[in-house]
């Protein structure tokens, strides 16, 4: 579903050209949860950027449901592909209501009747008809990570970005969130990228996860191997062990 | 050993749709080592430490039966008298350094002052144990560093700095809150350490504010768990392993593990009598 | 009845699109109405459009001259006398409501939607967009409001129309630079991000995403500046640019009171009051909706 091949990246400043990305090469396939974890400054969040289309590859490339990435993608592809990211407060706009956020992306993609379809993703993210007029400054951060969620879903992507989905949560409120994130990848099917720097999440949410350091890709491990530590890249056991 | 005690503190917030309770009778007593205060959000951890510097907002009502530091009430000191005690006997570490420091002076610069300010120092004495301080907390090369802007330090090396900043006054009682959260896995793990060698080598008291379970366990001797402003468990961090309250069970159960894979997180649900137990 | 109706109204979990709307308009209409002065200015307006609508059905015409009955001071028949033509103030000042409330009303609905538009595209693209339509802004704002309004008259005429023209010429920038402002420091949010990633146009971020969060602030300068705009109307009346005789202009009526000022006072301070009154009430309303305003983003 996702193939990432030998993509680098260069930053160019008037001094000197800064490579954020060596040579990375991923592959997720369809139906399959993919980790990609790291601290500040490895890259991934340059590779979320070239994922989306958002920043120039400087070679390689990127392909998402068999279509090459560019910069400025058409329609379809922004439907196929959606986003949820860190700061849920800051990613809903303050002037909207909840309906109008889900509603958003359904009049761009032009899809029939809206009012069944936000109703439908508000009940697919555990919120009630009660939070559909509300302000996001009026939800709770669980109930605006929600809101967000929805709002992806509402136009039935296939693939999903997540961005520290839960960082700014509470542990208890991340539970719930994860749970609930699971459990709609399960019934949709849907294929999922979580980028975070907690390697415990990451673990129990995806089937594969690679560790990223100084933009190229340490190692690709399955989330069973790591549980039983069977590790072979150094700064990966740096990492675990820090997270213990 | 300066001894903090709280007794029955209640602080609430003013608002315009009446006032909000952010603590409901909170004891606490610190006579060195180290206590841990963990909560989630909104559970009052972080009103409790800017109770104690008196960095309340005006907005903010405090009560108590008994808020005291060291022979200071702060319940009763005048603003002088606070203003004596912070920094100089109680120092602060703030969660992110990007923010807590002054953007427009240099890192050396702004140590340099609290020697100023606390011992009267001038500007070459002032500087040399301002260097003294940056190398005590492990900064490779505190010449350069005294030097540069807090933009130009990395998350770790303005930690550090904050860290020297609240060390400057040589407090009795060192209160940080968050202060790893803004900071990397692998970076967080050579901090925790600086941090335990300042405070067993200068004999400091630590409240260690967190809303990570495992880190207060690990790196402090008491712990106190806050929820909706109310103390739901007070314990030793080795009885953490095995908590008496229902919240704190839940709340440590609900991390993901990397020792076993769970087909879901625990969650949950939140017991309105974990609020009323206490009067 | 009466009491299911406000829980209707005020209800936080409203069943429909329409209701929602209500109630959000109810509760900015309560911060409104909690704030004493705003209550005023709101009544101020409120007074000076119903004078506008339907002040002419009650008093008398206001050019008919008696010139037995000139100079009169305020009595039990003309309240607030009577001017040099003999001609009745109170129903010169209740016409000239018209022409107040006509003035401040085109100039706002020119002025607010044209800097809004300038300000969110400059902010919004910025570059060489920006820089243009920035440095044209900056022109118009270099020059004296009054002075430049003058010059439009001159060339275009006098009247009320081009008067209105000239105000609103002069007027925009501010507009233009607010809306900029604003747009620049919400254009690299997470949320105008994320509506790209969406697949949104620009004409759609500028519309649905940009605009409704710098309408908040344009709409309180436009209340404003409605009472400055009363006031460039009267200037230029008073210099004798904007409205022409016998039109009853409020300016117009205090600078053809001039010349009496020392001893028929009332000729020309009745007008002066109606425009002191009138600017009042826009500022005290702009101050309570900026506190509305606030309410809702906080």
């Amino acid at each position: 579903m996702i193939e990432i091949e030998s993509v680098s990246v260069d930053f160019h400043t008037k001094l000197r050209t800064v490579r954020a990305l060596k040579d990375v090469s991923l592959s997720v396939p369809q139906g399959t949860v993919f980790g990609l974890v790291g601290e500040s400054g490895s890259g991934k969040t340059t590779l979320l950027r070239a994922m989306m289309g958002l920043t120039a590859v400087s070679s390689g490339g990127v392909k998402i449901a068999g279509e090459a990435v560019r910069q400025n993608p058409p329609l379809a592809f922004r439907r196929r592909v959606q986003m949820v990211m860190q700061d849920c407060y800051a990613s809903l706009n303050p002037a909207h209501t909840v309906d109008q956020i889900i509603g958003e992306p359904l009049a761009i993609h032009r899809f029939d009747n809206p009012e069944k379809r936000i109703l439908q993703a508000l009940k697919d993210v555990g919120l009630g008809p009660e939070h559909r007029f509300r302000f996001p400054h009026q939800l709770s951060g669980g109930q605006r990570q929600r809101v967000a969620i929805a709002r992806c879903l509402a136009i039935e992507p296939q693939v999903m970005l997540l961005d520290e989905p839960t960082s700014a949560l509470d542990v208890s409120i991340q539970a719930e969130i994860v749970n609930l994130v699971m459990r709609l990848q399960q019934q949709k099917g849907l294929t999922l990228f979580i980028i975070s720097h907690d390697l415990p999440l990451v673990t129990h949410m995806c089937d594969r996860l690679a560790i990223m350091r100084k933009g190229m890709v340490r190692e690709v491990i399955t989330s069973q191997d790591l549980i039983e530590r069977k590790v072979e890249d150094d700064y990966t056991k740096v990492l675990l062990s820090a997270s213990l | 050993m300066s001894r903090l005690e709280i007794e029955n503190l209640r602080v609430q917030f003013m608002s315009r749709s009446g006032p909000v309770p952010a603590l409901r009778g909170v004891n606490l007593s610190v006579d060195g080592g180290r206590v841990g205060i963990v909560g989630e959000s909104g559970s009052g951890k972080s009103t409790m430490g800017r109770a104690i510097m008196g960095l309340l907002p005006l907005t903010a009502q405090v009560s108590a039966s008994r808020f005291r530091f060291a022979d200071v009430d702060l319940l009763a000191a005048s603003a002088a008298k606070k203003r004596a005690l912070r920094g100089r006997r109680i120092g602060l570490i703030m969660q992110d350094p990007r923010y807590a420091l002054n953007p427009v002076m240099t890192a050396g610069a702004q140590i340099a002052e609290c020697f100023r300010l606390h011992h009267g120092l001038v500007c070459r004495a002032a500087k040399s144990r301002a260097l003294d301080l940056l190398a005590a907390v492990r900064i490779n090369d505190p010449e350069t560093a005294y030097d540069q802007y807090p933009h130009q330090l990395s998350g770790g090396m303005g930690q550090r700095v904050m860290i020297a900043i609240a060390l400057a006054g040589e407090p009795e009682l060192l209160i940080a809150d968050e202060p790893t959260s803004a900071l990397d896995a692998s970076v967080r793990t050579s901090f925790l350490g600086l941090l335990d060698q300042i405070i067993r080598e200068r004999g400091m008291s630590l409240i260690l504010i967190s809303h990570d379970l495992n880190l207060v366990a690990n790196f402090c001797d008491r712990v106190v768990v806050l929820y909706g402003g109310q103390v739901m468990e007070e314990c030793t961090a080795t009885d953490l392993a095995a908590p008496h309250h229902a919240y704190t069970r839940a709340l440590a159960a609900c991390r993901p593990s990397l020792t076993e894979r769970l087909p879901e997180l625990r969650t949950f649900t939140r017991d309105p009598a974990w609020l009323e137990a206490q009067p | 009845m009466n009491t299911t109706f406000a829980e209707w109204l005020t209800t936080d979990r409203p069943a429909s699109r329409a209701q929602a709307r209500l109630v959000r308009l109810t509760l900015s209409f309560r911060t409104l109405l909690a704030n004493r002065l705003a209550l005023l200015g709101l009544a101020i307006v409120l007074a000076l459009l119903v004078l506008a609508l339907a002040g002419h059905w009650f008093v008398g015409s206001p050019t008919d001259q008696v010139l037995a009955n000139r100079l009169l001071p305020p009595s039990a028949e003309h309240w607030f006398g009577t001017d040099e033509l003999g001609r009745d103030i109170l129903a010169r000042i209740v016409h000239g409501s018209q022409i107040t409330v006509r003035i401040v009303l085109m100039v706002s609905l020119i002025v607010g939607p044209f800097g809004l538009m300038v300000g969110m595209v400059a902010g919004y693209f910025g570059g060489a967009v920006d820089a243009i339509l920035m440095r044209i802004t900056d022109i118009f704002l270099s020059l004296p409001r009054l002075v430049l309004a003058l010059a439009f008259v001159a060339a275009l005429g006098t009247g009320i129309n081009n008067a209105i023209i000239a105000i609103a010429v002069t007027s925009w920038p501010p507009y233009a630079r607010l809306a900029r402002a604003e747009t620049l420091s919400i254009r690299n949010s997470d949320f105008v991000r994320m509506a790209q990633l969406q697949g949104a146009s620009t004409l759609r971020i500028l519309f649905n995403h940009i605009a409704p969060l710098c309408l908040a602030s344009v709409v309180v300068r436009l209340t404003f500046d409605m009472s400055g705009t009363i006031l460039t109307a009267a200037g230029l009346g008073f210099l004798g640019l904007g409205a022409q005789p016998p039109q009853p202009e409020w300016g117009l009526m205090v600078a053809a009171g001039r010349q009496y000022v020392l001893d028929q006072w009332w000729v020309a301070t009745m007008p002066g009051i109606a425009i002191f009154i009138a600017s009042l009430g826009f500022n005290l309303l702009g101050d309570g909706l900026r506190d509305v305003f606030d309410a809702r983003s906080s």
